[in-house]
């Protein structure tokens, strides 16, 4: 029995089904099934290149069983809902934090830069941004570190390593 | 006094203009690292062999040189890898001709024969047929005789190799529906004699250099060529045959070869023959052929024109034959 | 069984002079910063050392690259258990207990319990090679396509049902996993979907995937605290305490042993590995603990089973390389080609001729484990001055090698690249409880459960009754249905005992 200590998240909603009252992850649905449409859509492709066995020997068991294993999820994903508005068998979440979504757009951002920015100067800028969302104010030494770790691996990975690494200053 | 300062700047500014634009190809070769790409899993004859050519060339060229294992379907990866590398002579390839042929013909390669700037032929190996020690086959036509009974044989060759051709030809040569034998294809030399080795399969055809190690398991049975092979005791393949009938074509096995881009060689010949030169003396040297004989590796040298003399030689008799292996 | 004249000549070898032995040490260095590094595998530290070992004699090579080999087995668990990034893919499930560990401010005790898991595995494991390599032999050469399938499938379906979450998400996880290792070019050579990626040709980079969904995908999380170790007074780094933490180690006589075992047993296996060892090793601990739900909580069996499985699987895979010359996987590989540039090429022939230089190479690793535990130590004491550092200095700075490392590792942008997908989808993983681990495990294990399950038709001809000649594949495929009914079955047999109570 899991302790209700949070509020339902609004993709969580509840539904009337049958005189009975229901929980329902959206969100768990929708991540079994977008993993789902993936595969499906992989098995499309696989299929299309070429129907012999041994090309599909693996792909198509295992995705039927995927298929199998996302009815159970989804199933899963149902709960009744008690009246005092707990539903023990599903796990209310927390909301997703404005600092993680913010680590990975820049992530994002950063490795797309790469090509143009290189990795010193478009890796210092990253370290500089994810230094201010994660709350860091001390400017002098944010800039100091975030050039000098752009740089030590810059220079590490062109004159140590020999790499082809995109890079602005070396 | 105008004139003459015009008359000096002109030219000089002109000289400086073209040296300025001198082609570009004249920056040094090589200029960043090199890497050799194997189509295989690591541990087979040309890994080896690799492996140990490069530390050799590292120290000639200047340059480190490594190797890359790339294996999957049947040297298409690895292949298809190299030739999407940018044509600078930096990225060599080491592989087997009987594979870039299927790649090409069967798989739908991306590359074509064109591409390729062969630069030596280590070895030209042949093909050995092995039975396992615990099968009842003394020879082959006790072999063709089982072949007869479904399901009753089975067999280890590498995928896409002449040998996967030859055991093909064989079944369809003896008349016997190709379901009778139970033909399993290995991704690499080292996998498919630890098969053979194992007992996995009963039978197995393989690159008779650098099987060595097989015979302490499996006893060869024939060997595809006109002559035997020192070391295996064995006879000829169509002497062997000769109680049953039939002849198979005496397809070259392994044809190992390291190249490179063709462009490169067309765009760069200075450079190119830099490489081959570098090559050249580094395999004629005589420690790396000390190491090569001790690891019972081929390491012969035939240059550039003459591995293509000989590629091309084979090529008709390996392109007659290349629709048994339709997929 | 013992050949007492090559044991004497092979300890002639390594004591005729002290010289060679001057490479041990930078050796274990070398081998514990690349595992460390998280991007930079094992098997890259070896292959980078390689033409360093041109030069040398024989002796001196083999105690080099062994002991990179060896410092690798550990260095992965450091960043592992300090900021829950593998540095290795042998190291994952030392980051499930270890991470919590350090978190409680363990930190010291978990890596140096770690350490003395990783030398005494090593150790074990070559006393087990000493004795077996004959047997060890046999048995690889009796592992047809239908036992390595059957073994692969064990592997994943057991990973599968490491966390206590829904065993239905669990195994969805590995299948998912499966089933992106199949993307690119088929066994057959067709080409499967490449997601318009023109390097996806050979499928999708492991380790950025790695990487990305258990790693950084978890980073992002950590982004709520301030420390890794939030308690101040726990953050301390402490040598001493990091030395009894290592001692400890004898407290886990029962773990330490199985996962000796465990990881020899599965390092004999060519192509599945040191990755694999350290799961199931995990994996089969938590399944006989008497408390499971304790693991993942910062239980030090955890540590100890991962630590010593993928140590002791070096050893196995070794065992593999000289009785066969076949490598296990890519550390073996590369230590096959510093062999071969000196004409050991393994198989049995090799053995029988040259039983001085196995015994050599095994009273060598002994050496080296003993010589791994003050080395080690101090490596500890400077990496665990991380748990000092605020994590928003750290998250970036970590995320920053994450992507130099992949680039590194891929030599281009797919690497890169597929951190960042990886990491959204490690993340979103995280969220909606599936297993992480589990499609890691799938993802590594693809390539060759597709092929050997494309062996396995090819050698029955496609009649199954076939594997019914395989004894060795039959108690497999019983183990394997065994692990997969047991957690419903004895589920089911406590309810019983409920209701009748």
């Amino acid at each position: 029995m899991s302790e209700q200590t949070r509020p339902w998240l609004p993709t969580q909603p509840a539904m009337v089904i049958g005189g009975q009252r229901y929980r329902i992850d959206l969100g768990d649905i929708a991540m079994a099934t977008a993993m789902l449409a993936f595969l499906w859509w992989h098995l499309y492709v696989t299929l299309s290149a070429s129907t012999r066995l041994h090309n599909v020997m693996l792909i198509v068991p295992a995705t039927c069983f995927f298929a199998i294993l996302w009815m159970l999820i989804v199933g899963a994903a149902v709960a009744r809902e008690e009246p005092n508005g707990k539903a023990p068998d599903l796990v209310a979440r927390a909301p997703i934090g404005a600092r993680i979504i913010g680590l990975m757009a820049l992530l994002g951002v950063f490795i797309a830069a790469i090509p143009i920015a290189g990795l010193d100067l478009g890796g210092a800028i990253f370290t500089i941004a994810c230094l201010l969302l994660l709350g860091e104010r001390n400017l002098i030494s944010m800039v100091l570190y975030s050039i000098g770790l752009g740089a030590f691996l810059g220079y590490v990975l062109r004159h140590g390593l020999s790499s082809q690494i995109p890079l602005i200053f070396f | 006094m105008r004139n003459a300062l015009i008359k000096i700047a002109v030219p000089a500014a002109l000289a400086c203009g073209v040296l300025a634009t001198a082609p570009a190809f004249a920056q040094d070769y090589p200029a960043k690292p090199i890497v050799m790409i194997l189509p295989n899993d690591p541990g087979g004859t040309t890994d080896r062999l690799a492996r140990i050519l490069v530390p050799h060339l590292s120290k000639e060229l200047g340059v480190p040189v490594t190797v890359e294992n790339k294996p999957g379907a049947q040297s298409l990866v690895g292949n298809a890898y190299w030739f999407n590398q940018p044509a600078d002579g930096h990225t060599l390839l080491y592989t087997a001709l009987p594979y870039v042929i299927n790649n090409i013909e069967n798989q739908g390669a991306p590359f074509k024969m064109e591409d390729m700037g062969w630069i030596n032929i280590p070895e030209a190996a042949q093909t050995v047929i092995f039975a396992h020690k615990n099968t009842p086959y003394k020879n082959m036509e006790e072999l063709t005789a089982a072949l007869k009974e479904r399901g009753k044989v089975s067999a280890g060759v590498i995928g896409g190799s002449s040998e996967h051709i030859l055991a093909l030809l064989l079944m369809d040569k003896l008349g016997v529906p190709r379901e009778n034998l139970r033909l399993v294809t290995y991704d690499g030399g080292g996998t498919a004699r630890t098969a053979i080795s194992g007992g996995q399969v009963d039978i197995a055809l393989l690159p008779g250099q650098g099987s060595e190690q097989v015979l302490d398991f499996a006893n060869p049975l024939a060997v595809v060529g006109e002559k035997a092979l020192p070391g295996f005791d064995a006879p000829p393949v169509n002497e062997a045959l000769t109680p049953v009938g039939i002849e198979l074509p005496l397809l070259p096995s392994s044809l190992r070869v390291i190249l490179t881009h063709r462009k490169f060689a067309d765009e760069q010949p200075e450079n190119f023959k830099k490489l081959v030169a570098a090559f050249e003396k580094v395999n004629n040297s005589a420690e790396f052929q000390e190491q090569a004989k001790n690891g019972k590796l081929g390491a012969g040298w035939t240059g550039p024109e003459e591995a293509a003399r000989i590629i091309d030689n084979n090529y008709k008799l390996l392109i007659e034959h290349r629709a048994v292996l339709e997929n | 069984m013992f050949d007492f004249s090559a044991i004497a000549a092979g300890f002639e070898l390594l004591t005729s002079s002290w010289e060679p032995w001057l490479v041990v040490i930078p050796g274990l260095i070398i081998g514990l910063v690349g595992g460390a590094l998280p991007g930079i595998s094992g098997t890259m530290t070896m292959a980078l050392c390689l033409p360093f070992t041109l030069y040398m004699d024989f002796l001196p090579a083999m105690l080099f690259l062994t002991s990179v080999f060896s410092g690798g087995g550990f260095g992965g668990a450091v960043p592992a258990i300090l900021v829950n990034l593998p540095g290795t893919t042998s190291s994952v499930s030392t980051a499930f207990d270890g991470f919590p560990m350090a978190r409680q401010g363990k930190h010291n005790e978990a890596l140096g319990l770690g350490l003395s898991a990783s030398c005494f595995a090593d150790a074990f494991g070559y006393v087990l090679l000493f004795l077996l390599i004959n047997a060890a032999a046999s048995a690889v050469l009796a592992l047809g396509p239908i036992e390595l399938f059957v073994v692969a499938l064990w592997g994943l379906t057991m990973i599968a049902a490491l966390r206590s979450g829904s065993m239905a998400k669990g195994l969805a996880s590995g299948a998912f996993g499966l089933l992106l290792g199949t993307i690119g070019i088929g066994p057959t050579g067709v080409m499967r979907s490449t997601l318009g990626v023109g390097s996806m040709v050979e499928g999708v980079p492991e380790i950025a995937a790695m990487m990305g969904l258990l790693a950084t995908g978890s980073l992002f999380l950590l982004a709520r605290s301030s420390f890794i170790v939030e308690d101040v007074d726990k953050r301390q780094v402490s040598i001493n305490r990091a030395f009894w933490g290592a001692v400890d180690v004898f407290r886990y006589p029962g773990t330490l042993i199985r996962g000796s075992f465990i990881g020899v047993i599965i390092g004999i296996i060519p192509g599945v590995g040191s990755s694999v060892a350290n799961l199931i090793a995990y994996g089969l601990t938590k399944q006989s603990a008497r408390d499971p739900d304790s693991f993942g909580a910062g239980n030090p069996h955890g540590v100890v089973a991962s630590e010593s499985a993928n140590s002791s699987s070096e050893s196995g895979a070794m065992a593999t390389l000289l009785a066969l010359g076949i490598p296990g996987g890519g550390g073996t590989a590369v230590l096959l080609a510093a062999f071969a540039m000196h004409n050991i090429t393994g198989g049995p022939r090799f053995i029988s001729d040259h039983k001085e230089i196995v015994y050599a190479i095994i009273f060598s690793n002994f050496a080296q484990a003993l010589l791994m535990l003050p080395i080690g130590l101090v490596f500890i004491w400077a990496a665990s001055a991380i748990v000092r550092v605020r994590l928003s200095y750290l998250i970036p700075s970590v995320l920053m090698l994450s992507v130099a490392g992949t680039y590194l590792m891929s030599d281009g942008m797919a690497g890169p690249i597929t951190l960042l997908a990886f990491s959204v989808l490690g993340f979103l993983f995280i969220r909606f409880d599936y297993s992480a681990p589990a499609a890691v495990v799938g993802l590594l294990l693809g390539s060759m459960v597709e092929g050997e399950l494309v062996r396995s038709y090819q050698i029955t001809g496609g009649e199954l009754s076939r594997v019914l000649d395989r004894p060795i594949a039959l108690v497999m495929i019983a183990a394997l249905v065994a692990s997969l009914v047991m957690r419903p079955f004895l589920a089911w047999v406590r309810s019983r005992r409920q209701t009748t109570a």
